[in-house]
Order: C-alpha cells, then structure tokens, then sequence
C-alpha cells in the first residue's frame, strides 16, 4: 500500500544559533541535547540560499497554496534584521506562483528597535514574542548568561511593537508558570496588547516530570481552566488564545492546528544552522540527539524528511497513540497532548502525555463551558440534555 | 536520565528495557465520555449569544473555507 505523507508546510530554520539569553528552562540550551554547540552560530549564506531553493521544491512538488516560514534561534534577531529580511525574499521569490509564504520572527523581544521593525515590516514579517507574562516577576527565569533579568529589555521591545508596528504583531508565547497567579499572568500579557496568546505547558515527561506536577492535574489543569474562564467570561475576545480556541475547534469536531492538540499530522521540520534537516527541537527535550534525521539541506530534499520514521510517527494520528490514548473517550481532542510529553526513558513516546490528567480536566472543563453555553441559547437541542447527562457541573461552579 | 535509558527509536515505539519493560502508565482521573459537541452544527452556533464565541466561530467558518491556508500549526512560534 502506498504511504501517504502529509507534506511539510512550516518550516522552522534556525538563522542564529545561540541566545543572548539563558532562560533557566530553556530545552534548548539547558536540556539533555548539546548538538547546538558542534553548529555554526549563525546561519551562513550559502545554507540559508540553499534552503530557500529546498523549501520552493517541496512548495512546487506538492502543490503548496500556503507555507509558513518561521524564523527561529536561539535569537534570530541576532543574524540581524537585514539578513532575515532578505532570506524570506529568497523564499518567496523562489515559492512557486500561488504559494503564500507567511513569514514570522519567533524574538525574546530583547533585540527589536524601531529600524529593526521597520525592516522587518518591509519584509512582510510578523513578530512572535516569547515572555512568561507581562511583569517582572513573572520572567525572572528569562535571564542573560550575567543572571541579569530580560524583563525591562523585552517589555520595551513588546511595546514598540504594540505601539509602532501593530500590523506586524503576531503574539506572544508564554511557557505556564504556576507558581503565578493564572489570572494575573493572563492579564499583565494582555496590557502588552498580543493580537494572540499561547500558553505552552513546560517541557516534561514521564521521567523527567514538569516543575510541581503531581499527576492530579490540579496544578496545570487547574492553571488553565482558571485563565479560560477568564478569557471565557470577558463578554468580548480580548486577544485570541490558540490552546483555547483549538480545543473549542476540536470540541465542534472541526480540524484544529495546534501540536498541543488533536490528532491532526504534524508537518513542521527544522533546518539547523548547518543545514542540517531535523524534526522539531522540542523532541531535544527528551533525550539527546532525538531530533536528529542524518539529512541535510545540501544533499537531501525535504521528501527525504518526510520519510524518516520519527517524522512518519508524527503523522501516523491515532495509530502512534498509546494503547491507552487509542481506548481514551477523549482522544479525539487530546490527541495525546503535545508528543514530547509522552516521553519515557526506555519506553519511547508511545504513553500518553504527562499531563494526561491537566489535559483531562482542560478539555473536560472547556466542554463544560462550551456546551451550557450553548444550550443557553439552543434550549431545544439534544446535546444540552447531552451534557447535563455526562459532564459533572464544573469544580469552579458558574456557568456564565 | 542516564544514557542507558536511551533505547527508544526515533519512531516512538517501545524497546525491551529490562525490570520495568512491563510497566505501563495508566491514564487517570475522569475518563468518562465527553458531550458530543460535534453534533452543533456552525449555523446552529451562529444563534448563540456569547460575543467571543461568535468571533472564534467566525475565524473557524474561515478556515473551513480554505483549509490549505491553515498554518498555525508549531507550538514554539507564532
Ligand atoms: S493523554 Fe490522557 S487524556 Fe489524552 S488521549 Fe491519552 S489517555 Fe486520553
């Protein structure tokens, strides 16, 4: 039988290696893989040409409408502003005609001046930001290599953004940290006016568990319904909220695109600043060298990626699942969660995620809300009778 | 972690890994069926009076119609 890949459409190239940064957590630097140090830092030209040309085959071989380029790190800005503006003309120069390329900088925020932006708006590329919140105290674990705090850098940075170069914003990435409050986060992100929020759950596994996990899923679900009802109850959307809206997307059995969700194939790989084709880096989470294909950009093309089994494992859905994900009633929305949170020493990724229980409860709770939202208004509808049946009413209480 | 531990293949199946090779790890907590809110159909949604429900219905509507253009996909960037 022939195998059916879906082809790649992000594609994640690490234009500068290294960060001006060393956020305690970072599964980059601070994690169990230490392939980043053997790498040049910054991306030479010739493998930068080289990808685009690769990423405008893959386009043209598939028949690609639409492509994302992300540039990532390390800190991009570090290959400076000039250079990433002219690989993603590159890219779109060489992108076949029809194929949108939506190029975004994924930036501690540290770095952006006002020309920076303005070269960067040229380009038509978005601006990702990175910030555990949006107080002090909440990024204290974003700190240079002296231990200097990044905070008063990065809010000056998200501001400029917000203030002077709103069209180019395309939001902010926040890493949960509960030992702050839910509500408190949530709102100090919004002050720096993010068209989008995510909230990613820490990197974790079963071996390597996340910081104050218990299993119960109090400690991360519990996070996350606080902040959705938040979010839920504000009587307007204040900004997007991807983990929250995917779910929502998956709840109405409707194709959702998140990692942290769902069963949909993932089609995102890395060009390292070698050239070096690799699965996404958050694997390097897990144990080292995980990511890696042995493929490269100067003898390979991304359908040779596509082959490799950890890439096919990726988008086999619910049959890389975990016997257990597989009998789950709530698969179909989890999916397992995000796949290096399935990790096991010795076992692999085929468990279900770490956060099994916070996700249970997430989804179980936004189900909740969802649905007696819903039957407010659709009195007549078999599913209020439905979930009056199976959801126990929410631990929180008040449904709006 | 110690290297020893690292058998697993880049494919995420399982390798023999000696005493606890048996071991599995079993979900907890509720496993109950969720509602089947698949059965609400986007028309039927457009009714519902909850404002940020109505601007996230609208961008899914939108996507609905160009589905090769969805591309939010990757957890660590925007
Ligand atoms: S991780 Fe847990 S909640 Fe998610 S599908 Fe697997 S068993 Fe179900």
């Amino acid at each position: 039988m022939a195998e059916q890949h879906a082809p790649f459409r992000q594609f994640i190239v690490k234009v500068h290696g290294r960060c001006n940064l060393a956020c305690r957590y970072c599964y980059l630097y601070e994690g169990p893989d230490d392939t980043w140090r053997g790498r040049p830092a910054a991306a030479p030209p010739e493998v930068l040409d080289r990808t685009a040309s690769r990423i405008a085959e893959h386009a043209r071989a598939h028949g690609l409408t639409a492509l994302s380029l992300i540039l990532h790190g390390g800190e991009p800005l570090l290959a400076g502003a000039e250079t990433l503006g002219r690989f993603t003309a590159l890219v779109r120069d060489r992108a076949p005609a029809g194929c949108t390329v939506r190029a975004v900088v994924q930036t501690n925020a540290t770095l952006l001046t006002e020309p920076r932006l303005a070269i960067l708006a040229r380009h038509r590329i978005g601006v990702g930001i990175s910030l555990d919140g949006g107080l002090p105290a909440h990024n204290a674990r974003r700190v240079d290599h002296a231990g200097r705090p990044s905070w008063p850098a990065a809010a000056r940075g998200a501001r400029l953004v917000a203030d002077r170069f709103p069209e180019s914003y395309a939001g902010i990435l926040a890493v949960v940290d509960v030992t702050q409050d839910p509500v408190q986060t949530y709102e100090s992100l919004l002050a720096l006016r993010p068209p989008a929020l995510d909230l990613l759950l820490p990197h974790g596994n079963w071996s390597e568990p996340p910081p104050h996990w218990d299993g119960t899923g109090t400690v991360y679900g519990g996070w996350l319904c606080t902040v959705f009802d938040r979010w839920w109850k504000a009587g307007r959307r204040e900004t997007r909220v991807r983990l929250f809206e995917e779910c929502i997307a998956l709840l109405l059995g409707l194709p959702a695109i998140t990692e942290a969700l769902g069963l949909q194939p993932f089609d995102a790989v890395v060009v390292e600043t070698d050239g070096a084709i690799e699965q996404v880096d958050s694997l390097k989470s897990a144990y080292e060298g995980a990511a890696r294909t042995g493929l490269d950009v100067f003898r390979h093309g991304f359908d040779e990626a596509l082959r490799h089994p950890g890439v096919r494992a990726r988008q086999a859905g619910a049959t890389a699942l975990a016997e257990q994900c597989r009998a789950c009633p709530l698969v179909s929305v989890c999916g397992g969660g995000h796949y290096v949170h399935r990790y096991r020493a010795g076992h692999g990724f085929r468990n279900p995620s770490v956060y099994c229980a916070d996700l249970q409860r997430f989804i179980r709770h936004v189900a909740t809300r969802l649905g007696a939202t819903a039957s407010a208004t659709t009195a007549t509808s078999a599913m209020a009778t439905a979930v009056a049946a199976v959801v126990p009413s929410s631990p929180e209480g008040g449904i709006p | 972690m110690d290297s020893s531990d690292r058998t697993d293949s880049a494919d995420g199946t399982e390798s023999a890994d000696g005493a606890d090779g048996a071991d599995r790890v079993e979900p907890t907590g509720d496993l109950s069926a969720l509602p089947d809110l698949t059965e609400l159909s986007l028309a039927e949604l457009a009714t519902v009076q909850h404002p940020l429900l109505q601007e996230v219905l609208a961008d899914l509507r939108e996507r609905a119609r160009r589905p090769s253009e969805m591309l939010w996909g990757w957890a660590n960037s925007f």
